[in-house]
């Protein structure tokens, strides 16, 4: 028996392991600046709750999602992405 | 808008062997997108913009480029509305045309929002804005 990653005892061997789509290389990290106003660009950035994907996944570079983030937080701002996706608030 | 150019890369302890180095002209500047009411006229719309060049020029900036977005819906409410026409300007490297501009936003209340950076060239910056813009990355979800 060892720990699963989710806190509860698992089988050794027993169970799929979520794949989780891996890229060594990231589009962005060719790009010199990260424009903000390409939301297209940014939302494959982003989960579908509007946060930031980390760059284990996406293969970003440390520079490359410092990049990212200033890019996602002007987006942000200027109401061009939401800060949460879904959120409603209560009247 | 003078146009600014590059440093000398010249170590300082090697004074230009009198060979000409090439320079590459650019123009510090900023890049001001703001976001409008929608239920501003066409009108009242082109009066507020005669007004924020006229706060530019008094200031001693000028305004590069004028842009405008479009009315297109916002990713979140701001100030109770669901939808903004954006404009963008590029003005030159005038800190107080942009201090005044800025607050001129603040006292309007036709304006919901803004955002202004500061750019390395304005011509390059406004290049890869109007590569955007035709690709149609800009302009979409402009009508809904």
């Amino acid at each position: 028996m060892t720990k699963g990653t989710n806190g509860t005892a698992r089988k050794r061997g027993s169970g799929a392991r979520a794949v989780v789509p891996r890229r060594k290389n990231s589009e962005l990290n060719k790009l010199q600046e990260i424009p903000f106003k390409d939301i297209e660009l940014l939302k494959n950035y982003l989960t579908e709750r509007g946060r930031i994907l980390p760059r284990r996944i996406t293969g970003n570079t440390a520079e490359t999602q410092r990049k990212l983030r200033l890019a996602v937080k002007r987006a942000r701002n200027i109401a061009l992405i939401s800060f949460s996706e879904g959120h409603v608030y209560p009247d | 808008m003078r146009p600014q150019t590059a440093r000398n890369d010249n170590p300082p302890g090697n004074p230009g062997n009198n060979q000409i180095v090439k320079e590459k002209t650019y123009m510090q500047g900023y890049e001001s997108i703001f976001i409008l009411d929608p239920e501003v006229n066409q009108d009242q719309q082109k009066g507020l913009l005669e007004k924020f060049k006229s706060i530019v020029d008094k200031n001693g900036g000028s305004i590069v480029h004028h842009d405008e977005w479009g009315r297109r819906k916002l990713a979140y409410e701001v100030k109770k509305r669901s939808h903004g026409v954006y404009h963008m300007f590029y003005l030159d490297n005038t800190p107080d045309a942009l201090r005044a501009l800025e607050n001129q936003f603040r006292l309007e209340d036709d304006v919901i929002k803004w955002l202004s950076v500061s750019v390395e060239d304005v011509e390059e910056e406004f290049g890869k804005y109007k590569k955007l813009k035709s690709e149609g990355t800009i302009a979409q979800n402009m009508i809904e």
